[in-house]
C-alpha cells in the first residue's frame, strides 16, 4: 500500500473516528437518542453553510473540472457558477420553504402539499434516484483510492464504500457536519498552498501556461467567457440541469431541514456560495496547466491533472490535498447514503406505521438501511463502472418535476391529479428519451434528459393548473378575506 | 497578473455578483408578494 494512501486513511480514521466517539460520549452523557436524519434541527450558520457547500462538491468538481478545463479551458468555471446559483436558490428559496414547513423529507413535503399517494410514489422514485447517486459516489471514491494505491477500481470502490458507510452510520447528519467543518479547513488550506506551490514547480510557471495558449492561438481558453458558442452551450446547459434537479434534492434539503431556523439558512448564503464556488478554481488551473506540459498532456484529459498533482507536488502536500479531496467525496457519499435511508425510514415505513416510529427505532432503522445501501452500492460498483457524468445527468432528470410541483404547490395552486400527471408524464418522457430513438425522430437530439423533462414538467403543470377547477390555493398564498389575511398554515 | 490570480479574482467577483443579484431579486419578489 502506498505511503500516501496510508497517511490519508490515518487522517480519516482520526477525524471520523474521533468525532464519532465524541458524539457517542455526548449522547451517553445527556441520555439522548441521536437524531440521525436532522441532528436535532439545531445546525448553526457555520455548520449549515459548510455542509451545504461541501455536499455539492462531489466527484464532478474534484475530477470532472480538471478534465473539463483540459478540453474546454477556463469556461469550465461556469459549472461552479451554476452551483453558486443553485446555492442561492436553496438559501433564499427552497431551503427556507422546507424549513418553514418543518418537513423532514421532500416526499413528506409533497405529501403535505398534495396527498399521501403522491408522497409514496415520490418517496420510492426519489429514494432509488439518490441510491443511484450513492453508487456513482462509491465509484468516484474508488477512483480516488485507486489513484493513490494502484489497486483495481472494483476493490478500491469497496474500500471507499466501507469508509463512507462507517462515516455516516456513526452519528448521521451531525457527524457529517462536524467532519465537513474540519475537512473544509484542510481542503482549503491545501488547495491555497498547492496553488502557490505550483507557480514555483511548473516548468515555466503560470506565465508559461499563459504563453502556451497565446502562442497556440487558444487565448480563449484563458477566459471564463471562452467563445460565444462555448459560453452559450456549456454555461446554459450547466445552469439548467444543476438548478432544476438539485434545488429540491433530498441531500441538500436534508441539510436545510436540520438548520436551526430560516435566518440561519438565509445568512449562510454569504459563506456557502464562495466556499463552494471558489473550490473549482484550483482543479480548473490544474487542468489548464496539465494540457500545456507534453508529458502530462499525453496522458489525456482524465489522468493529466491528477498525475500532475502527484508528480510535481511534495508528498506532504499531496497527502493534504488527497485528504481534502477524499473528505469532499466522502461528504457527498455520506449525504447521498443518508438521504434514501431517511426517506425509507420516514416516508415508506414511518408514514405507514400507526403512531409512527419511536426516535430509537427510527435511529436503528436509518443505521441499518445505511449499512444495506453501502453493501449493495459496494457490490454493484465492484462489477459496474458507468460513465459518471452521463449517469448523474440521467438521474437528475427524475427529480426535475419535483421542483415544479413544489413551487406551484407553495405559491400558485395545488391539485393532486395535476401533480400526478406532471410526475408520471415527466418520468415516461425520461424513459422514452433514454431507451428509444424519440429524440432523433423529433429532431431534438440536442436536448438532454434534464432539459426535456423540465420542459415537459413545466408545460404539463401550467396547462393542468389553468384547466383544473378543483385546486386548493398554494400553501403560502395569502387568502384575501380580511380576517384570514395571514399566510395559510399547514 | 498571472492566470491563477486572474481566474481567482474573476471567480470571486462573479460569485459575489450572483449572490448580490439573487438577494436583490428575492427582496423584490418579497416586496411584490407583500404588495399584492
Amino acid at each position: 500500500m502506498s505511503n500516501i494512501l496510508i497517511m490519508v486513511l490515518i487522517y480519516n480514521v482520526i477525524v471520523i473516528g474521533g468525532i464519532g466517539w465524541y458524539l457517542k460520549w455526548k449522547e451517553k452523557q445527556n441520555h439522548e437518542v441521536t437524531d440521525m436524519a436532522l441532528g436535532g434541527r439545531d445546525a448553526s450558520v457555520a455548520m449549515f453553510s459548510v455542509t451545504l457547500a461541501i455536499t455539492y462538491l462531489g466527484s464532478a468538481h474534484v475530477y470532472g473540472l480538471m478534465e473539463m478545463s483540459f478540453v474546454l479551458g477556463a469556461v469550465a468555471l461556469w459549472f461552479c457558477f451554476a452551483h453558486t446559483i443553485l446555492i442561492c436558490v436553496i438559501c433564499l428559496g427552497t431551503g427556507r420553504w422546507v424549513r418553514r414547513i418543518g418537513s423532514a423529507t421532500i416526499p413528506e413535503l409533497i405529501g403535505k402539499l398534495y396527498n399521501q399517494r403522491l408522497r409514496t410514489y415520490t418517496a420510492c422514485v426519489g429514494a432509488m434516484v439518490v441510491f443511484g447517486l450513492v453508487t456513482l459516489e462509491t465509484q468516484t471514491l474508488g477512483i480516488g483510492i485507486s489513484a493513490m494505491s494502484g489497486w483495481s477500481l472494483g476493490w478500491s470502490s469497496v474500500v471507499g464504500a466501507i469508509i463512507g458507510t462507517a462515516y455516516v452510520s456513526m452519528g448521521g447528519i451531525k457527524q457529517t457536519m462536524w467532519v465537513n467543518l474540519i475537512n473544509a479547513i484542510v481542503m482549503y488550506a491545501s488547495i491555497i498552498i498547492a496553488g502557490i506551490y505550483l507557480a514555483f514547480v511548473l516548468p515555466s510557471g503560470w506565465e508559461g501556461v499563459t504563453q502556451h495558449y497565446v502562442s497556440h492561438g487558444e487565448e480563449f481558453k484563458l477566459s471564463v467567457l471562452g467563445t460565444p458558442d462555448l459560453l452559450l452551450s456549456f454555461s446554459l446547459a450547466a445552469i439548467f440541469s444543476v438548478v432544476f434537479a438539485q434545488s429540491v434534492n433530498q441531500q441538500g434539503m436534508q441539510a436545510a431541514m436540520s438548520a436551526k431556523d430560516e435566518q440561519v439558512i438565509k445568512r449562510s448564503l454569504w459563506i456557502s456560495a464562495p466556499i463552494n464556488g471558489l473550490f473549482g478554481v484550483f482543479p480548473v488551473l490544474v487542468g489548464l496547466a496539465a494540457a500545456t506540459i507534453p508529458e502530462f498532456a499525453a496522458l489525456g484529459p482524465k489522468l493529466a491533472g491528477a498525475t500532475l498533482i502527484v508528480e510535481l507536488l511534495p508528498t506532504w502536500l499531496v497527502v493534504l490535498l488527497q485528504a481534502g479531496f477524499l473528505g469532499a467525496l466522502l461528504s457527498t457519499f455520506a449525504m447521498s447514503a443518508l438521504a434514501p435511508a431517511t426517506i425509507f425510514a420516514k416516508d415508506i415505513i414511518g408514514a405507514n406505521v400507526k403512531g409512527g416510529l419511536s426516535p430509537l427505532r427510527e435511529q436503528r432503522l436509518i443505521r441499518i438501511v445505511i449499512l444495506v445501501i453501502g453493501a449493495i452500492a459496494a457490490s454493484m460498483t465492484f462489477f459496474l463502472h458507468p460513465n459518471v457524468i452521463l449517469a448523474i445527468t440521467w438521474l437528475f432528470a427524475w427529480l426535475a418535476p419535483f421542483f415544479f410541483i413544489i413551487v406551484a404547490g407553495l405559491f400558485w395552486k395545488r391539485d393532486s391529479r395535476v401533480a400526478l400527471v406532471v410526475v408520471i408524464s415527466s418520468w415516461v418522457v425520461n424513459l422514452l428519451w433514454s431507451f428509444t430513438n424519440l429524440k432523433e425522430v423529433l429532431g431534438l437530439a440536442a436536448l438532454e434528459n434534464a432539459h426535456i423533462v423540465a420542459i415537459v414538467s413545466l408545460i404539463t403543470l401550467v396547462i393542468g393548473n389553468i384547466l383544473t377547477k378543483q385546486a386548493k390555493p398554494g400553501l403560502f398564498v395569502k387568502i384575501k378575506e380580511p380576517n384570514l389575511s395571514k399566510t395559510a398554515h399547514v | 497578473m498571472n492566470i491563477a490570480v486572474e481566474l481567482f479574482l474573476t471567480a470571486f467577483g462573479t460569485i459575489m455578483a450572483i449572490v448580490i443579484v439573487s438577494i436583490l431579486i428575492s427582496k423584490i419578489i418579497e416586496k411584490c408578494g407583500e404588495g399584492s
